[in-house]
């Protein structure tokens, strides 16, 4: 009987210890990002009956130990980390794009336009003047110049763009052989809670991927996670598929993401999404510049055409551009650096000191030119204030995402999360237990000891 | 809810970073002075506000356009007066040396004085504001009148400088000389009655008071006063485009005081507002760091273990 009460006391020392060692362990891991807690499982271990007819058990067993994850907050937080990385690259890169186009002051080309007409104004109030002329010139050059380095910052910016996605890309087919490579581990060890610092490093990885392309994850009883991008089902126990980058069909010198000929694969969200979207928001600002470019420099011209300069020269450009990029490759007309005189302000040769077609050239500034339904300085205005508004709805979903994920993560972490306070105590029950657990052993020693003097 | 001890200091820490974004903000707007600094801090403002400031920079050139004007349209004036000034002179002149009872040394300084209201009236026609001609027409760069040979050549052409003061029609701020001095331009003469210049009559009128002719020299007195008057109804038509000028000036005023107000509006920060915010969100941070700094002084289970 002393016997198997010291054996009762030694399963209990053992068990305490086994929960001391996961409290400690616990603890050593508050800190370390994806860890989730882990609780000791403990058991009774039922005895067979003595000899008075009753069973008092034989003592406790620690059975297991189980990871306290949530299978379905886990889920909805790749869900939602997807959406937000999507929603933050989209807001940083529009963000950046805001300060390329609107300048430190949220002007953007507004002051260097209203120079150029200003200087038209001059024009039309002395034709005949040198400086009001040369200023139209250097008032130009300005605009152009700006105008030149806004496209080539927004060429930047996506080159930059493509990099990150290229840089992206090869980190997501990383993680997904890393998935892999945990699966195998996983289910080699013996499935889910027997490795459970694993399954922490596989969460994490899963936690970046869904952040990078929006997949999502469903452990099978096995221990192995499938994971999923979108519809296509991308791990499957040790194997992985491999996101492949592909030429984009409409700029070969930039790429795009494709999974299985799918491109850019339905269903994929994150990072990746979010940087082929702000592309394309890039694009169609870059659009619009080369369109506003090539508005401006035909309005401009058009006029200019009709109107004499100082030596009566007519249907002179005062601008001149390339049409299959006229943004990067506005200009003032070489002519007119040569000799401002040859700006056109008079409708008729032979009258210096008419100043009709500068003071059309200067009505550009509020009225729309031939064909067009807005002026040009409202046409940039609302360029600049649709830019705004889309930066605007980005940081907002980017901001409802981010509160989104950062409440599941709490609500994640209520379960998952490593108290310290919760440890100690269970720290001190378990010393409690493993000293009441000795105090056992040493009577059931005593006991053993006291029997085998009888007799003596 | 069961609390983490590393989610604590991770919303601790998301806490704290909102404040500090928070008063980084307001610290930005203050030292800018403006509301909107980008087009995404409130793109309808960023409209309304880049509107406003076309509008002010269209008014500020339509001001400079216009105050040239009021300078030419003041020149031509004074140019105007002057001419009207001596046609006078020489149209007195002349009924005197017409009138009966006048000596013959009193008619030759009559022709005289018409001689010389000629030279008189190129002066006159070569009036500058700054270095334009402000009766050379659109060629308002190149003296317009020269005496040559006995008469008067005029140089310039038959345009007519105007401003644009944004309201209305151009406003003609200055007049051709053959419109003044009733040269032909080849669509016909400003007064058609005269079939001559100014020049041209004052040089015929003077031969007739030399040679006596009274009767034909009264009729080039009343062509001269018919001329005269023309040059007169002109005075009143550059007054009118002076008054013209004024009102653009002042209705220039009332839209750039539009524009500024509209920019008060929805560009400026209220600084009053703005420091009042930024003063409940400073007392607000101090709050939550001395919550912050109580909450980790606070002892822990592991104080109190053996």
């Amino acid at each position: 009987m002393s016997i198997k009460a010291l054996q009762i006391a030694s399963s209990a020392l053992m068990a305490q210890r086994a929960t001391i060692e996961v409290a400690s362990h616990n603890i050593a891991n508050v800190n370390t990002p994806g860890y989730v807690r882990r609780s000791i499982l403990l058991s009774p271990v039922p005895g067979e009956q003595n000899l008075i007819g009753v069973s008092s058990g034989r003592g406790v067993t620690a059975s297991g130990i189980r990871r306290m994850s949530d299978a379905l907050l886990e889920a909805q937080i790749e869900y939602e980390t997807g959406q937000w990385g999507r929603a933050s690259v989209l807001c940083e890169d529009l963000e950046q794009l805001e300060g390329l186009l609107a300048g430190p002051d949220g002007s953007g080309l507004r002051d260097q336009l209203n120079a150029l007409f200003d200087s038209f104004g001059e024009i039309a109030s002395d034709p005949g003047a040198t400086a009001p002329r040369q200023l139209a010139v250097s008032s130009a050059q300005d605009l152009c110049n700006s105008l030149g380095e806004c496209i080539a910052n927004l060429h930047n910016a996506i080159q930059s763009g493509d990099d990150l996605l290229v840089s992206r890309t090869a980190r997501a087919n990383e993680l997904l052989g890393l998935v892999a490579q945990f699966n195998a581990q996983i289910t080699a060890n013996g499935g889910p809670g027997a490795a459970a610092d694993l399954e922490d490093r596989r969460a994490l990885a899963m936690q970046e991927l869904s952040r990078l392309c929006g997949a999502t994850g469903a452990v099978r009883d096995n221990g192995a996670m499938d994971v999923f991008i979108g519809g296509h089902h991308v791990v499957s126990y040790g194997r992985s598929e491999q996101l492949e980058l592909v030429a984009d069909p409409t700029n070969g010198t930039l790429h795009t993401v494709s999974l299985k000929g799918e491109v850019p694969p339905s269903g994929m969200d994150g990072a990746l999404l979010g940087a082929l979207d702000s592309r394309d928001t890039m694009r169609r600002a870059l659009a619009d510049l080369n369109l506003f470019a090539g508005q401006l420099a035909d309005a401009v011209n058009a006029i200019h055409r009709t109107g004499y300069g100082l030596d009566d020269s007519t249907g002179r450009d005062f601008f001149s551009y390339d049409p299959a990029q006229p943004g990067a490759t506005l200009s003032v007309h070489t002519d007119i650096i040569a000799d401002p005189s040859r700006i056109a302000s008079a409708r008729a040769a032979g009258q210096p000191g008419d100043g009709s077609v500068a003071s059309a050239l200067e009505a550009l500034r509020t009225n729309p030119p031939s064909g067009g339904t807005s002026s040009l300085t409202e046409m940039h205005t609302q360029f600049l204030a649709g830019l705004g508004q889309d930066v605007q709805t980005a940081r907002t979903r980017m901001e409802a995402r981010e509160d989104l994920v950062a409440a599941l993560q709490t609500r994640y972490s209520s379960t998952a999360g490593v108290s310290l306070d919760e440890e100690a105590l269970r720290l001190a029950t378990a010393q409690d237990a493993y000293l009441a657990a000795q105090k056992a052993a040493q009577l059931a020693l005593e006991i053993i000891d006291l029997t085998l003097t009888i007799g003596e | 809810m069961r609390i983490g001890t590393r989610a604590f200091y991770d919303s601790v820490a998301r806490i704290l970073v909102q404040g500090q974004k928070d008063l980084g903000g307001m610290t930005v707007a203050m030292s800018s002075g403006k509301r909107v600094s980008v087009p995404s801090d409130d793109p309808a403002s960023c409209l309304l506000i880049s509107r406003a400031r076309t509008k002010l920079a269209l008014c500020d050139s339509r001001r400079r356009a216009t105050v040239q004007g009021q300078q030419l349209a003041g020149a031509t004036e004074q140019g105007l007066q002057k001419i009207s000034g001596d046609l006078g002179d020489a149209i007195d002149a002349a009924r005197r040396a017409i009138g009966s009872g006048i000596s013959d040394q009193g008619r030759a300084a009559s022709v005289a004085e018409v001689r010389s209201a000629i030279e008189a009236l190129v002066t006159a026609g070569n009036t500058k504001s700054g270095d334009r001609f402000v009766f050379g027409g659109y060629s308002d760069r190149a003296r317009p009148f020269e005496l040559s040979g006995g008469g008067v050549t005029y140089a310039g052409d038959h345009g007519q400088l105007a401003v644009n003061t944004g309201y209305g029609t151009p406003c003609p701020v200055t007049f051709a000389g053959s419109d003044v001095f009733n040269f032909d331009p080849g669509t016909g003469r400003s007064v058609p009655k005269v079939d001559a210049d100014v020049f041209t009559v004052l040089n015929q009128l003077a031969t007739a008071l030399e040679s006596g002719d009274n009767e034909t020299a009264a009729e080039l007195v009343d062509d001269l006063q018919l001329l005269r008057d023309h040059v007169v109804n002109l005075r009143g038509s550059i007054g009118s485009s002076a008054l013209r000028l004024e009102a653009g000036l002042d209705a220039l005023e009332r839209s750039e005081l539009r524009c500024q107000a509209l920019l008060e509006e929805h560009e400026t920060l209220d600084i009053a507002d703005a420091l009042t915010r930024y003063s409940a969100a400073e007392t607000a941070y101090q709050a939550l760091l001395s919550t912050i700094t109580s909450v980790l002084q606070m002892p822990t289970l592991f104080d109190g273990l053996q």
